[in-house]
């Protein structure tokens, strides 16, 4: 018995040797990346760019789900974007309070009777568009609740463009997100079927009039541990994974599709979360299977704020979320696609590194955990594996993380401040002390959630992005 | 005379002219109107002739009267003349060069210190809109951006990019205006109903109101001019912008001398 455990707790350890190393291969990838897209963007002209006829139009699609308290904010940033031609279409996905209301007011939006939408995609009833000629590119879309894809087919169908970005109501884009994205789409438009924008955390930073005003790192705990979560997953991941095609996910914060090939695949779909990878990889199969060239691309300049959950109530809730998500593409596509070689670096690398170290991440970590803990129990003459296995997953894992800070400030630096260094490095190594495992715990609580058929969205709670203003005219006045 | 001294006469650079004549207005504070008028080659003893038939057809104005070779510009300085006066004087002299056939370009007008504060600066200054005048006999007011008061032409700048407000406020109030400076469309609005600018410089993606609901409120609430300066050249643009009142279109980037002569142009075509 102990033998078992100690050679369990032995593959733990390789386990985690492997899907580190395996991970500072795509960071590799990153780093020979970076140094491309920083000169694409210090040669690109983008203010030249924003008001050229050549940009192909987009229609950004905005679903609401109770967003009464940001959406007027979010809408007012969106409809100031450099860019030529757009269109912004808010879907109000039956909200339960003002959302709607708010809008209306707001752009004084009247019912339109003869709007055209192409039904091309199966939604929940649209109860009706609402426009005003004085916002020419602004609709907003009242329907009955459906779900985040279902809103977005909804959007897809009234869209007259092209390509169609999906944004989170709750994030803000920075003013040339769009103009850079459109850059590397025009780089390659025949094979560029979908580009992920940059999402970074948007508390603690000063937010006016739908604008990132002034750079700030959270001040609580929780949003500055995402921060450098983000940091690492976006810079340190994605920017490799595109590097050799096989990015698996574009952020539903904000991303770009080529709006034909998303109503090929059937567009979003709906009932589970997870729509976003879902999507990736419903079109990696698509092109791989029609043996179409084509490209996923990543755009880290493109900059989107989001707001991090603040409480463990509603970070673990969203955790879960996207276990669940991540566990139901798994069996729907990964099972299928991984380890044949028509699907290329998708189906041999990215899926089984998606599925032994994401979706399985939790079972091998709790048991090679438990089995070092129970081996350790049973016999201390080997007590140093447990330390060991630690330590290496701490080492590791920092050296990651430094390795992506390295990134940001190579290429981005957004955070000025020597003295925000400093609290990014300390966050990386906090990141080891509890924040990863609970994590870990999440995801498997998420899979839970799957099996006893539990597939809601769970809770988002929002704070107006003005909060801080308020309380300070509430102070002032 | 002798010769000799007549060619030197006629030779007489911008310099001399302000060492000998207008550093002297300028210590006694004493007004005086001033002429430009761009014209053959003059030699002392024509000159000496255009000075007599001018004081005949004006014999109250005692004047000097200049010309620089290197420029081909003749200088007239009358003696405690507001500017009215001197563009009176200024037809005059139109019709007369014309007549002989001396004329080669433009004339422009202004008094000291009446137009500006500093004799210098508004020498360079008409000088500077003399070469850019290209008709001949064209008449020119020298637009000093100084109005009677005393107050500058307000410009408004409605733009959400930090730089080109930072950017235009600094050029532009060199420029002797008075600028004040919005990064929203219902900022603009509010600076625009407090301050009356003669010209908004407006982007047209703004948060808050965009760019054409900020024409539309001004056009509704006063007679401001309007520069769109934005980075957006689609044609439906350009075309909306004007039909919305806009009365010049600039895209950027931009040439902040250009913007500066329009801005110009739109102020001193607003004053006539």
């Amino acid at each position: 018995m102990r033998d078992v455990l100690l050679f369990y707790g032995i593959f733990a350890v390789y386990y985690v040797i492997t899907i580190n190393s395996l991970y500072f291969f795509i960071l590799l990838c990153s780093f020979t990346r970076i140094f491309q897209i920083r000169a694409h963007a210090n040669y690109s002209r983008f203010p030249s760019l924003a008001g050229s006829e050549h940009v192909p139009p987009i229609s950004i699609l905005v679903p609401a789900y109770n967003e009464e308290l940001t959406i007027i904010e979010n809408v007012r940033s969106l409809l100031a974007l450099h860019y030529p031609r757009y269109e912004v279409i808010v879907i109000n996905d039956g909200s339960k309070d003002q959302t709607l209301q708010v809008l209306i007011d707001e752009f004084q939006l009247v019912y339109s009777q003869h709007m055209t939408m192409h039904r091309v995609l199966n939604t929940a009833n649209v109860r009706g568009i609402y426009h005003n000629p004085a916002y020419p590119n602004l609709y907003v879309i009242d329907k009955d609740n459906g779900g985040k894809a279902d809103s977005l087919n909804a959007g897809i169908n009234l869209s007259h463009y092209p390509l169609i970005a999906s944004i989170d109501a709750d994030s803000l884009l920075e003013k040339d997100a769009l103009i850079r994205i459109a850059k590397v789409y025009m780089e390659n438009p025949e094979e560029t079927v979908a580009i992920g924008g940059n999402v970074r955390i948007g508390n603690g930073c000063r937010i006016e009039d739908g604008v990132v005003r002034d750079v700030r790192l959270p001040d609580k705990v929780l949003p500055m541990l995402q921060c450098v979560e983000y940091l690492k997953a976006f810079l340190g991941g994605r920017i490799g994974w595109s590097a050799i095609n096989g990015l698996i996910i574009v952020s539903g914060a904000f991303g770009v599709f080529r709006k034909d090939y998303v109503i090929k695949v059937g567009g979003y779909r709906g009932g589970y979360p997870g729509e976003d990878m879902n999507i990736i990889i419903k079109l990696h199969k698509y092109m791989l299977e029609n043996k179409l060239p084509y490209r996923v691309a990543f755009c880290p300049d493109a900059v989107c704020w989001t707001q991090a959950p603040d409480t463990l109530k509603i970070l673990g809730s969203q955790r879960r979320r996207w276990g669940r998500g991540n566990l139901k593409n798994m069996l729907e596509f990964g099972r299928h696609m991984v380890l044949r070689p028509r699907y290329k670096v998708f189906g041999l690398l990215t899926l089984p590194y998606n599925i032994i170290f994401e979706t399985l991440n939790p079972y091998f970590r709790i048991t090679g955990l438990l089995a070092l803990i129970g081996y350790t129990v049973m016999d201390m003459t080997n007590s140093q594996i447990l330390l060991i296995y630690g330590l290496l997953n701490i080492l590791y894992g920092v050296l990651l993380g430094v390795g992506s800070l390295l990134l940001e400030e190579i290429a981005f630096r957004r955070y000025p401040r020597i003295s925000d260094i400093g609290k990014m490095l300390l966050y990386t190594v906090l990141m080891f002390l509890g924040y990863r495992q609970i994590g870990v715990v999440w995801r498997f609580l998420g899979h839970i959630e799957f099996f006893r058929n539990n597939n809601t969205w769970g809770t988002m709670t929002r704070t107006s992005w003005n909060w801080k203003t308020e309380v300070k005219k509430t102070l002032s006045g | 005379m002798s010769y000799l001294a007549r060619t030197e006469m006629a030779k007489e650079g911008f310099k001399d002219i302000y060492k000998k004549y207008l550093a002297y207005y300028e210590a006694s504070e004493l007004s005086c109107g001033i002429i430009l008028a761009k014209c053959k080659i003059l030699s002392g003893q024509m000159l000496e002739t255009v000075k007599k038939e001018l004081e005949k057809k004006n014999p109250h104005i005692a004047a000097q009267y200049i010309y620089d070779g290197n420029k081909q510009i003749c200088v007239m300085l009358l003696d405690d003349q507001m500017l009215s006066d001197t563009h009176f004087h200024a037809l005059v002299v139109k019709d007369y060069l014309l007549e002989r056939n001396l004329l080669t370009g433009g004339i422009v007008v202004a008094s000291f210190p009446e137009s500006a504060a500093s004799a210098v600066q508004l020498l360079i200054d008409m000088v500077k809109e003399l070469t850019m005048s290209r008709e001949i006999g064209e008449i020119k007011i020298y637009h000093h951006l100084q109005r009677k008061g005393g107050d500058a032409a307000k410009i408004l700048v409605v733009d959400q990019d930090e730089t080109v407000h930072e950017f235009l406020r600094i050029y532009l109030q060199r420029k002797g205006y008075h600028v004040e400076v919005a990064s929203d469309g219902l900022a603009g609005v509010r600076l625009f109903q407090e301050t009356a600018p003669d010209v908004v410089i407006t982007e047209l993606t703004l948060p808050g109101l965009n760019g054409y609901q900020l024409m539309e409120t001004i056009n509704h609430h006063g007679s401001s001019q309007i520069i769109v300066l934005t980075h957006k050249r689609l044609e439906e643009d350009v075309s909306k912008s004007f039909a919305l009142g806009a009365a010049d279109y600039i895209t950027k980037p931009f040439s902040p001398i250009e913007l500066e002569a329009r801005v110009k142009r739109l102020i001193s075509a607003n004053k006539l």
